[in-house]
């Protein structure tokens, strides 16, 4: 039994700008993660994978969003204070202030892409780039494809030098940073009033 | 990792919500119905990012509650092939490492073959090592795991499932760790 090609139609209707609520078929596929009733129909089932998308979605892929942005769209939502918000986004929430997006503001972001410009690096790479904040020139080699040829050790020294200027490290380095400073503060008055006395 | 993503529904606004600004009880509805579902090929829906358009409104006989036909963008979390991701090592056995992020996503699976080479499982501890220049090297649980992303799979959602079967994944990753700088965080820094 053959089924009528529904993306096809789809595409037709878009380019004659004729599209009425009637002639858009949609297909949703949604699976829950557990024990949820799905509604699956067959049609979903038997297209392929890029019909599939175009069926249920205007558009796949409007934009690659970095951790940071993720993370301010939660905190604007209530994630941080954890009401007005589901179970799961306080889970993603909670995963990514460890991240090292979780000391980053969209101001040094910001800085960082004009920073880094000049390496000519894709956009992917500049998004793992501020996701994963590499300290070692090991991390750059892999998030940057083919950086033998496209990036010099100089270079990749750079960068580096360029990341750690312009992005924060992750919450958990300054807290051990912090921490110890205090203790370096606590000794230094300790052996002053030591001495003191 | 998050990507935006368009979709169009038609939403049924329950009556009980009508007494609420509209955006907020379509927001309310696509809460329900799409955070923390996976959609296939389109990734695990974490968010709403927000809503472009709504049109209709209209109430159709029979039924008590308008409907709308909302323009909205959902942030997924879908990694694409090639990313570079941090996890948590779960639970290890002899098909390979399993992976989860944060706790919003268990389903990470790094099979044996795409493992640092030569790496061997320790049957007496249950775990992995990797024999690094003579060196073993323990990949202990609950450590961070830097791995690439190979593929991302959406089965079907099966039919008949055994009783003491996993629960079913609807998104799963699979990962290597064949590379310099990919494995534990602790072996590189």
């Amino acid at each position: 039994m053959e089924f009528p090609d529904v993306g096809a139609q789809k595409e037709l209707a878009h380019r004659k700008n004729k599209i009425t609520r009637t002639t858009r078929t949609r297909v949703i596929a949604i699976i829950g993660t557990g024990e949820d009733k799905s509604q699956l129909s067959k049609r979903a089932l038997e297209q392929q994978q890029h019909e599939s998308v175009r069926n249920f979605g205007l558009e796949a892929n409007a934009g690659l969003l970095t951790n940071c942005e993720a993370l301010q769209l939660l905190q604007s939502r209530g994630a941080d204070k954890g009401f007005g918000v589901t179970a799961a986004e306080c889970k993603v929430y909670d995963y990514l202030v460890k991240t090292p997006a979780g000391s980053q503001t969209r101001e040094g972001l910001q800085e960082f892409f004009k920073g880094a410009e000049e390496y000519k690096l894709t956009k992917a790479e500049y998004l793992q780039a501020s996701n994963l904040r590499p300290s070692t020139a090991v991390e750059v080699h892999l998030i940057v494809e083919d950086c033998d040829e496209r990036l010099s050790s100089a270079l990749v020294d750079q960068f580096l030098g360029m990341i750690d200027e312009t992005l924060p490290p992750p919450p958990e380095l300054l807290e051990d940073a912090e921490a110890q400073k205090e203790e370096a503060v606590i000794k230094a008055d300790e052996e002053d009033g030591g001495s003191g006395q | 990792m998050f990507v935006l993503t368009v979709l169009q529904d038609t939403l049924r606004i329950p009556p009980h919500n009508l007494s609420l600004p509209l955006q907020d009880a379509l927001t309310r509805q696509i809460c329900s119905l799409y955070f923390d579902k996976v959609l296939k090929d389109l990734g695990l829906c974490v968010t709403l990012y927000d809503i472009k358009a709504v049109e209709g409104g209209f109430v159709f006989p029979g039924d008590g509650a308008p409907r709308f036909t909302v323009d909205f963008r959902l942030v997924m979390f879908r990694p694409f092939v090639g990313e570079v991701l941090i996890a948590k090592l779960k639970t290890c056995d002899k098909s390979g490492l399993y992976l989860s992020l944060g706790s919003f996503f268990d389903d990470i699976h790094i099979p044996e073959h795409l493992l640092q080479q030569p790496s061997t499982f320790d049957e007496d501890e249950k775990l992995w090592v990797w024999n690094y220049n003579g060196t073993p090297m323990y990949m202990d649980l609950d450590e961070d795991v830097r791995f690439r992303v190979v593929q991302v799979k959406y089965p079907p959602i099966p039919i008949e499932q055994e009783k003491n079967a996993k629960p079913f994944a609807p998104m799963q990753i699979t990962g290597d760790v064949n590379a310099d700088g990919l494995g534990l965080v602790a072996w590189w820094s």
